[in-house]
């Protein structure tokens, strides 16, 4: 994949594939996928850049539209926008993107210690990353859940795993973005560290293994269950994202 | 005069109106968040409400929903364009960002997550003067929109299409690969070749090239 290969000057060298920030710029991802992507966007001003051109290029097809016919005339609109200023209207519908409308962060430690994660995961934690109620899976691999642990939203959850686990081989789901905040893994596909991402299909198959000494943390969304292969894989299946 | 406009070729002279047309539209959302300027929104509403809606519609969003979403669309920018900054954004693209952002909170009751430019995490782009947020003047905003529109209407087709109905139309790459009778890699790759094309046309002529070339 093209993304994954180019090196910058932030040091990350694993990228959002150009058509996942697409339908990021649509309005198509689901909301864990658009934490994993901001997430990586905060922490990668080259991916960033091509979110941005890719908002431009949604102005421009809007530009380019052929136009449905509004029920209202300019001047019915105005009259509208006038009474607004006058009455305030609902709230949510129309300062819904407001600093103040953003879920305030829990836990300010999160901005000051070491292990700092970006806001659009540190506004969805309970406490910062090392005070996180984590669960143990299996050897050496541990996880807090962000999203509903139902396996038909597919997974949304921050795994912890200690240097020198490997992880059983296996496949992918349709999409799976896995963001490495702290630590390194790698597989087949190279080396992940803080701030890579994996931006994986169904075509991948991987074995990743933990290349350093201090625990990977990784931030994964998923649409669909990795499939393991084996036994051993069958088992732990239902639970590990990665 | 004359004799000069005969020599600028139809794509240019195509450019320098359509830079024109969006130079207007810009002035007239600065205008209303100055003062409320409401022969500004007059010109905004009649240029954008039926395109917005148009945006819904194909998003497969039902008329009246998509109607009232609209006015809600339109009401956000008579209220918001104070913090519109012409030197970031084309109108076009500040109204696109408010309509994708609105859908999003309809359909699933809650905010688009995006960077926000005031997390400490926030990496910043060394000696990258053609990046997002350094990218200040509203000159050279003009002139990298000038371009992407070029790249866009120069687009080989079958990307041009991806990408419309990536923006106007279904929610997955699978939606339109089954639309197309197409593979989802080959829409996929479609995609990736597009952004590939539109950003080195963009980059054509430029002395001080990107860092980010492959
Ligand atoms: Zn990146």
């Amino acid at each position: 994949m093209t993304t994954q290969n180019t090196v910058h000057k932030t040091g990350i060298s694993h990228h959002l594939a150009e058509e996942t920030l697409t339908a990021y710029a649509t309005g198509s991802l689901s909301e864990a996928f658009e934490v994993v992507v901001a997430s990586h966007l905060t922490m990668c001003p080259c991916c960033r850049e091509k979110a941005k051109l890719l908002d431009s290029v949604g102005g421009y097809f809007v530009e380019q539209s052929d136009s449905a016919i509004p029920a209202l005339t300019a001047t019915e609109m105005l009259k509208k926008c006038r009474l607004s200023d006058v009455v305030q209207l609902d709230d949510r519908t129309t300062e819904q993107n407001d600093q103040s409308d953003k879920r305030p962060c829990a836990h300010e430690v999160t901005r000051e210690t070491a292990l700092r994660v970006p806001l659009p995961l540190a506004r969805r934690l309970p406490a910062s990353v090392d005070n996180l109620p984590w669960k143990p899976l299996a050897r050496g691999i541990e996880q807090f859940e962000l999203g509903t642990g139902s396996k038909k939203d597919g997974a949304f959850k921050l795994l912890r795993i200690q240097p020198g686990t490997q992880l059983i081989e296996h496949e992918h789901g349709d999409h799976e973005l896995t963001l490495v905040l702290h630590g390194s893994y790698s597989d087949s596909l190279g080396r992940y560290s803080a701030g890579d991402v994996a931006d994986l299909g169904p075509e991948h198959s991987h074995k990743p293994v933990i290349d350093s000494d201090e625990p990977c943390i990784a931030l994964i969304a998923s649409n669909a269950p990795a499939r393991y292969k084996g036994l051993v894989g069958k088992l732990i299946q239902p639970f590990v994202g990665i | 005069m004359p004799a000069h406009a005969a020599v600028i070729p139809a794509s240019q002279r195509n450019r320098l109106l359509n830079e024109l047309g969006r130079d207007e539209l810009s002035q007239a959302l600065v205008a209303i968040g100055d003062n409320r300027d409401e022969a500004a929104f007059s010109i905004i509403y009649t240029h954008f409400a039926g395109r917005v809606k148009s945006f819904l519609l194909g998003k497969g969003m039902e008329e009246n929903t998509a109607e009232e979403l609209m006015q809600e669309i339109m009401l956000i920018i008579w209220r918001r364009a104070e913090s519109y900054d012409p030197g970031k954004a084309a109108a076009s693209t500040w109204i696109f960002t408010i309509a994708r952002n609105r859908r999003i909170d309809h359909l699933r009751g809650n905010s688009r997550i995006e960077v926000e430019l005031d997390d400490a995490m926030l990496e910043r782009g060394l000696n990258d003067n053609l990046v997002d947020e350094t990218l200040e003047s509203e000159t050279a905003l003009a002139q990298h929109t000038g371009k992407m529109y070029e790249a866009m209407d120069n687009l080989p087709p079958e990307q041009k299409q991806v990408m419309h109905l990536s923006y106007f139309r279904g929610q997955s790459h699978g939606d339109i690969a089954e639309w197309l009778g197409l593979p989802v890699g080959t829409v996929k790759s479609r995609i990736r070749l597009a952004l590939q094309s539109i950003r080195t046309n963009m980059q054509i002529g430029d002395a001080d090239s990107s860092p980010f070339e492959n």
